[in-house]
């Protein structure tokens, strides 16, 4: 019972951690037009980072395929499985999703 | 007087000078005037023609094009953009829908020959993974894994079904089977076109040192750290844990495929990693998880059987430096003992393992693996040193090639060398 105690608060510390990350922007936001610019993560994809992440964090597991070998909505889902599996953040995931679209 | 006469003979014929020179200029600009009439007259003629002949050439143009296009060419070439236009629109659908889907996975086709034994082409695996995305809110992937044994008999296993929800930037929730976050082969590394060897790494099997799979929740992501330019990235999860059996009071493998979705014992377990990148191509990763587990049979707890202490750590890395590719890992599985049990001994199972591959000229690469398993029963414990060569027809089609020098316990299919050739591609 005890060790179940201590399970369930080391989970939902981690879920504390989770959601103050994810929020914080919004926390100290500075206005409410700032936090809702900062929610809705409006920073332009970024063609050059998505290169420079394509190479150095793609070929950390795997061999790089070429951006012509699937179709833009292909790239779409598995760039999403990639940000899930390799822990990549929103941001780089759509950097690395600009380069792979603009490349194919 | 012919002096005056002379004088005045000059002068007059000065003065006539004088007089006339109005005139011949007068004459002179005349004769100007006159010829450049003539002149602007003939240009003015030249102008005319050319009009006329312009004017013919255009009424000869038209003449030429008109009897060519009719109304029946005008109305399929609409009909022929109308049907371009919606191909095109078509082919931009999938932007403006809220669900879409992609079937990847991969397949293999493997030949061994382990010594003392005969060559067979024994290695057949075909893992199809579903994928599914509804908008940018949720993810669902599933593999299938379908195997065929040496002896005929087809095997069918749900590696991982998770539905995978975007909550912010830097947090995904996950829900269902998942491979181990524990390490980064089995998360990671475990495809056949992914893995630089045709074998897993030594201890790297369900029932062995580093587990495979657990059905549970969790949270997965990756965000940078602070203005430092480093990135970290984690994963934390509460699942049913694995399944412990023991045979003769000495426990057997901890059995962590999660075969079935069940908690046979009602203990959780609560495990992650922490990764960090300080450099752009280096990773080292911390994993770990701690619960309670207790011994089954036969889908149920074994009667009077309680629960133990169960830790599972873990350490990994990997660093790319142009065509090298080095990469280690090292976990261990523990049980604590516990005297009213059936086996009453406490168990551990450790493995770890070092790979470097390297790129070379005309699509090869070279790969080295050593691997240290030690098992709770020490007639399992396994070294190997597997030398390998691979040809890349593509970045995902590969042919392996590999050489293993295996000791184990004298007599046991662990201290056989081998032979692996297999041929691996990713869809």
């Amino acid at each position: 019972m005890k060790n179940i105690k201590t399970i369930m608060i080391l989970f939902l510390l981690s879920m504390s951690f989770v959601i103050v990350t994810g929020f914080s922007d919004n926390a100290f936001a500075a206005s409410k037009k700032e936090s809702a610019v900062k929610k809705y993560n409006t920073q332009k994809p970024n063609f050059a980072k998505g290169a420079k992440l394509w190479v150095s964090r793609c070929s950390s597991c795997h061999n790089i395929r070429d951006p012509k070998d699937l179709t833009d909505k292909d790239w779409k889902i598995v760039v999403n499985n990639m940000r899930i599996r390799a822990g990549l953040s929103g941001q780089d995931a759509r950097d690395v999703l600009e380069f792979l679209q603009r490349s194919n | 007087m012919n002096s005056i006469l002379k004088r005045a003979l000059i002068c007059t014929t000065i003065l006539s000078g004088v007089y006339l020179m109005p005139v011949s200029a007068q004459a002179s600009e005349s004769q100007n005037y006159k010829s450049l009439k003539v002149e602007v007259q003939t240009l003015r003629a030249e102008m005319a023609e050319m009009r006329s002949l312009l004017k013919q050439q255009g009424v000869m143009l038209s003449k030429k094009i008109a009897p060519q296009i009719t109304q029946a060419e005008i109305y399929a070439l609409k009909t022929e953009v109308k049907k371009i236009a919606k191909v095109a629109k078509k082919a931009e659908e999938w932007r403006h829908t809220n669900a879409n889907f992609l079937l990847t996975g991969s397949a293999d086709v493997a030949y061994s020959n382990n010594r003392g034994d005969n060559g067979a082409l024994d290695g057949l695996g075909f893992d199809p993974v579903f994928r599914y995305q509804y908008k940018d809110i949720l993810y669902l992937e599933s593999e299938v894994e379908f195997e065929v044994d040496s002896t005929g008999a087809a095997a069918t296993n749900i590696e991982y079904m998770n539905l995978d929800l975007f909550l912010n930037d830097y947090a995904v929730f996950v829900a269902g089977k998942f491979t181990s976050p524990i390490g980064q082969f089995r998360q990671n590394l475990h495809s056949a076109w992914i893995n630089k060897l045709p074998s897993k790494p030594a201890g790297f099997i369900n029932k062995q040192a580093a587990p495979v799979a657990d059905i549970g929740i969790g949270f997965r992501g990756g965000l940078p750290i602070a203005n430092t330019g480093m990135e970290m990235n984690y994963s934390v999860y509460l699942a049913n844990g694995p399944e412990i059996t023991q045979t003769g009071g000495v426990l057997d493998g901890v059995d962590s495929d999660a075969p079935t979705p069940r908690d046979v014992d009602g203990n959780k377990i609560f495990g992650g990693r922490l990764a960090f990148r300080p450099l752009p191509r280096l990773e080292i990763g911390f994993s770990g998880a701690t619960g309670k587990v207790a011994v089954v049979a036969a889908g149920a707890r074994v009667t009077g059987e309680k629960d133990r202490d169960y830790k599972i750590l873990g350490g990994d890395f990997s660093y790319q430096f142009k065509n090298l590719n080095l990469r280690g890992e090292y976990v261990t599985q523990k049980i604590d003992s516990l005297s009213t049990s059936a086996a009453a001994n406490a168990a551990a199972w450790s493995t770890y393992y070092i790979q470097s591959s390297y790129k070379l000229p005309h699509n090869l690469e070279g790969v080295i693996r050593y691997g240290n398993y030690a098992a709770n029963k020490a007639i399992n414990d396994k070294r190997q040193l597997a030398l390998g060569m691979n040809y890349l027809f593509a970045p995902q089609l590969i042919a392996k090639f590999d050489y293993e020098f295996n000791q184990g316990n004298s007599g046991s299919t662990n201290n056989n060398d081998s032979f692996i050739a297999q041929l691996a591609y990713g869809f």
